[in-house]
């Protein structure tokens, strides 16, 4: 069967679907609800295409090629329908990519990273990840006006972490061991950062309630940063911030244990359903329009394979 | 007597007969009918006497029964006939009841509103109104029921069945207008060695319609005749009625209605003695809106979460369970019966050139006699109003008149005059739909009832793809911040790009019509938004906008704030009073009550 790609005339077999050929021949189709290989109903609609023969804007990763299909992937009109349904999910997205006191750190410490180590226990982790920042001797905390503790989103509930205090302790420790320890922020101008916003006041109260370790610390930063698509996408499509209003109906910073490592973070879900179409009696959907919501039912936690953090195309589905 | 007749107070009126017609000793045959559509005057009764005359009296009470019964009827005994009398007398004296009696109103005057109401109809779908028992499979064979699946059966092939339908053109009445005869052809020609099935699609969820919910309740029996006939014509031995479970009366008579046909030999083994075999069951929907679009209507027969899938495959390929499917609207199988019956070449008379036969509607709004009603396709919308309708409501100007529901468009006034088929509909950007109509006046706002459709959408949403789920949302947002007075002019341009993104991309029918109610108003009233963000709502529907205050015109009669339920009125006696704003509700009771005109709307 020959189907035309932007003009050009291309043979495909009838047997894959329009992404997979398109992905084939070299063009870079972004999707986030298909994954090859895993089942999957079309949703997202960021893998959108034109068919110019009947004149729709069809979902690639569902259909299937059809004699006489005039395809176009890059024209104006197909790259801004692709970037509003990006901003569409951003905006029914509450979290944050990047930690605030990381981005505005002078000195270019991964300041949410040593935190988090430093509240797992892993001390030796926080020290190393500091030392490989900056000159642990000499630390420069000692005279910064500290942006992050004025950045931190839990100044916003209550009072902010000390997170100066922190680090100067860490710097002061004697009896931590160098490790292998590796900043995961990607904070630049270029990277597309989803910004949380401000909580309300019933969330404040349920912030206070759940999250109280020691440090006091929200730890805003993804942890699936690295392999978040949608991040990925909305750099590629140049996104600074959604143009539409933010609301979301999901609890905001709602971590679910599932099964051993594997969390779930329902206010990152962007209700693709790839976790409910491949867990078998696993995830399930809830409710239906803007309230819809992918959860999971408790007797259900012990079908999940913990795997299934591999496919969740944001920070949704994480393991720690 | 259909579930919304008997709300209205039929149900009393019935059972006030029954027992009437057995204290007087009248005997007399009481017969509840199929639906007549005039809404506004029930509850109905005609009195039918032997010498063929018929007298109608609408809008009657319970307690002006057995006035009637005895002008026209004569009770058994003279016994009877004097206890009567002096009953009758000791009532009056009682009562002044008598006086104030419908038997009073001149024959002319009573029925004239009805008159006018069914003059200009044509009934194919509802053929056998206000005379027809909905659950009388004699009456109905009598007056040329299942001639036409006799017919089909006996006398004609599938495919000369499938070419009187395509030859009628008649088109899908669930809303897309897809050629009837054509979905039926491509039903035929896929795979025969599957089993294939018919379903009749009654998940009729549009606010404000009723049209699929009269036609099963009403003429149960012409449906089951036209899913039968669809079954044979494509070859299929099992149908399914998908009825929402909000509809119970029409469930039950379906129900009944199909025992009865089993009964006498029009389902199950070898239909009237033919080789074919065929039989229905129902299937009671769980009221999702979306689940009246195909794929998502058998995902849920199925079981599964009632989602829409992409098409292609399209229900004719691969439908319910893998298998090819059929799925028709109540309204379309309804009017097969009729196109076998008389052929093609009759039933094309009905219509306009693109848009064969009748349509059902709803009529509704700011009309006076609201109602189903069925007219043949190419009334102009004027006509419905003027001459069905009896105007608008109040002698208002008409502004403009709403069709297909949350996923149709406003008709701005001045192009009334149209013709209504599918084409000039869709040309207007509006659709047919199902066959809602709501009658919009001077004093509807445009932005509100755009806001009030998406709201609906928005909530009836599946959320499975993002331009929906999300994308609706946020236009609802944008709308509320124009009904509050909130919005700046670029959010107009916004909700245009969301509106038009959204037609385009979402993944199903209701996705893509979704945005239809503020495309359009946006197209033929763009100044009403505009006015939204300068703060007037010049209806004062906008609540957020307006607020009601009390002139200098005030006597202080203190009427206003005894009528208030809010207790935004303080009780003063004698002097102007003043409305408390923050408590104000706007219910308008206040305005109502006032006998001096005192109470106005004004800009916030």
């Amino acid at each position: 069967m020959k189907i035309k790609v932007n003009g050009k005339e291309i043979d495909v077999t009838g047997q894959n679907t329009l992404i997979e050929e398109l992905r084939n021949i070299g063009y870079d189709i972004p999707s986030l609800c298909y994954d090859s290989g895993a089942s999957h109903q079309a949703s997202c609609m960021v893998c959108m295409v034109k068919n110019v023969a009947n004149g729709q804007m069809i979902p690639s990763c569902s259909t299937f090629p059809q004699e006489g299909m005039n395809i176009e992937t890059d024209t104006e009109e197909v790259l801004s329908l692709r970037r509003m349904s990006l901003e569409l999910l951003l905006s029914d997205h509450r979290a944050d990519c990047e930690a605030p006191c990381t981005v505005v750190c002078p000195a270019r410490i991964d300041v949410a990273q040593v935190i988090l180590h430093y509240d797992r226990g892993d001390k030796d982790k926080a020290y190393s990840l500091l030392a490989s920042a900056t000159d642990i001797d000499n630390l420069p905390c000692k005279d910064c006006k500290a942006p992050c503790e004025k950045a931190c989103r839990r100044g916003t509930v209550d009072k902010c972490v000390s997170v100066r205090d922190m680090m100067m302790v860490l710097a002061e420790a004697k009896d931590l061991r160098v490790v292998e320890a590796k900043s995961v922020a990607n904070v630049s101008k270029d990277v597309f950062s989803s910004k949380l916003g401000r909580y309300s006041d019933a969330e404040k109260e349920w912030l206070k309630e759940v999250y109280s370790q020691p440090s006091r610390c929200l730890h805003c930063a993804c942890e699936g940063r690295d392999k978040c698509k949608l991040r990925q996408f909305s750099t590629n499509a140049g996104i600074k911030a959604p143009r539409y209003g933010v609301s979301s109906h999901q609890i905001v910073k709602e971590q679910i244990h599932v099964k051993g490592s594997l969390y779930f973070e329902p206010a990152k879900c962007i209700r693709c359903g790839l976790c409910v179409y491949n867990t078998n009696d696993g995830f399930t959907f809830k409710h239906r329009g803007f309230d819809m919501q992918v959860v999971i039912p408790e007797e259900s936690k012990n079908n999940v394979d913990e795997k299934i953090a591999d496919i969740c195309p944001t920070g949704a589905l994480f393991t720690v | 007597m259909e579930n919304c007749c008997q709300a209205s107070g039929t149900a009393e009126v019935y059972t006030a007969v029954t027992e009437a017609c057995k204290q007087l000793g009248i005997n007399v045959r009481i017969k509840p009918i199929s639906c007549v559509g005039a809404c506004n005057q029930v509850p109905l009764i005609d009195v039918a006497t032997t010498d063929g005359n018929i007298y109608r009296y609408p809008n009657i009470k319970p307690d002006e029964v057995k006035e009637i019964l005895l002008h026209h009827f004569r009770p058994a005994s003279k016994l009877r006939r004097l206890r009567n009398a002096i009953l009758n007398q000791i009532d009056t004296f009682h009562t002044d009841q008598t006086w104030d009696n419908i038997l009073w109103t001149p024959e002319k005057e009573r029925t004239q509103k009805i008159n006018s109401f069914l003059d200009g109809q044509y009934r194919i779908s509802t053929e056998g109104y206000g005379h027809l028992n909905p659950l009388d499979i004699d009456e109905y064979t009598s007056l040329g029921g299942f001639d036409a699946l006799r017919k089909a059966l006996t006398e004609m092939s599938r495919e000369e069945v499938i070419d009187e339908v395509l030859k009628s053109g008649i088109r899908g009445r669930g809303g897309g207008g897809f050629p009837t005869g054509r979905k039926w052809q491509l039903v035929a020609d896929s795979d025969s060695n599957k089993k294939k099935y018919v379903i009749c699609n009654g998940d009729e969820g549009d606010p404000g319609a009723f049209m699929d919910r009269i036609l099963l309740e009403s003429y149960p029996l012409r449906v089951i005749e036209g899913l039968t006939i669809a079954a044979y014509a494509v070859g299929a031995d099992e149908g399914i009625f998908y009825i929402r479970a909000e509809y119970p009366q029409a469930v039950i008579r379906i129900r009944k209605a199909l025992d009865m046909c089993r009964k006498n030999g029009m389902l199950g083994e070898r239909i009237l003695g033919t080789d074919f075999s065929f039989d229905i069951r129902v299937f009671e929907g769980a009221g999702a809106f979306v689940c009246g679009e195909e794929t998502a209507l058998i995902a849920s027969i199925e079981g599964k979460r009632g989602f829409p899938h992409l098409r292609p495959p399209y229900p004719a390929q691969s439908g319910l369970f893998g298998r090819p499917t059929l799925i028709n609207n109540v309204e379309t199988l309804s009017q097969i019966s009729y196109i076998i019956r008389h052929g093609a070449e009759e039933y094309t008379k009905v219509g306009t050139e693109g848009s064969r036969g009748t349509k059902v509607f709803a009529l509704a709004g700011k009309v006076n006699h609201g109602g189903l009603i069925e007219v043949p396709m190419g009334t102009t919308l004027r006509q419905i109003v003027d001459n069905i309708g009896g105007g608008v409501e109040g002698g208002e100007a008409l502004k403009a008149i709403q069709t297909g529901g949350p996923s149709g468009g406003c008709i701005p006034a001045e192009l009334c005059d149209a013709e209504v088929d599918f084409d000039a509909l869709n040309k207007m950007g509006a659709i047919m739909g199902s066959g809602g109509l709501v009658v919009l006046s001077e004093s509807s706002c445009m932005v509100d009832v755009a806001r009030y459709f998406l709201n609906f959408t928005s909530d009836e949403s599946c959320g499975k793809c993002t331009f929906c789920r999300v994308g609706i949302r946020r236009m609802l947002e944008i709308l509320d911040k124009l009904s509050t007075g909130n919005a700046k002019m670029e959010d107009i341009d916004r909700l245009e790009e969301l509106a038009n993104s959204i037609k385009k991309s979402a993944l199903c029918g209701l996705g893509k019509t979704a945005p239809n109610p503020v495309l359009s108003t946006l197209r033929y009233f763009r100044n009403e938004y505009e006015e939204h963000v300068n703060g007037i709502c010049r209806t004062g529907s906008c609540k957020n906008m307006v607020k009601l205050e009390i002139t200098d015109d005030c006597v202080g009669c203190t009427k206003c704030a005894r009528s208030c339920p809010a207790e935004a009125i303080d009780y003063t006696p004698y002097e102007k009073h003043v409305i408390k704003t923050d408590k104000c509700t706007q219910c308008g009771l206040c305005i109502d009550e006032c006998d001096y005109d005192a109470i106005k709307k004004v800009k916030r």
